[in-house]
């Protein structure tokens, strides 16, 4: 009973959803926030 | 199966990375 588009929909929103955080916290952690917006 | 999963996710980084880029685009665009 394993629901392919779902399965698809979370293993691949969850990796690129942790990177971006991960991306998004190392940005401000090296040089405060200067994201250039 | 698996493939199908992978074809799935494959298209929802695909969905994500292009409305980041559109999104960045545009407010890049804005602030100048």
């Amino acid at each position: 009973m394993v629901e392919v588009l779902l399965s698809g929909i979370v293993l691949g929103l969850v990796p690129v959803t942790i990177t971006g955080l991960f991306v998004a916290a190392y940005l401000q952690y090296r040089r405060g926030n200067q994201f250039g917006l | 199966m698996a493939k199908e999963i992978f074809t799935v996710a494959g298209v929802m980084w695909a969905l994500v990375l292009t409305g980041l880029s559109v999104g960045f685009g545009l407010l890049k665009i804005q602030g100048e």
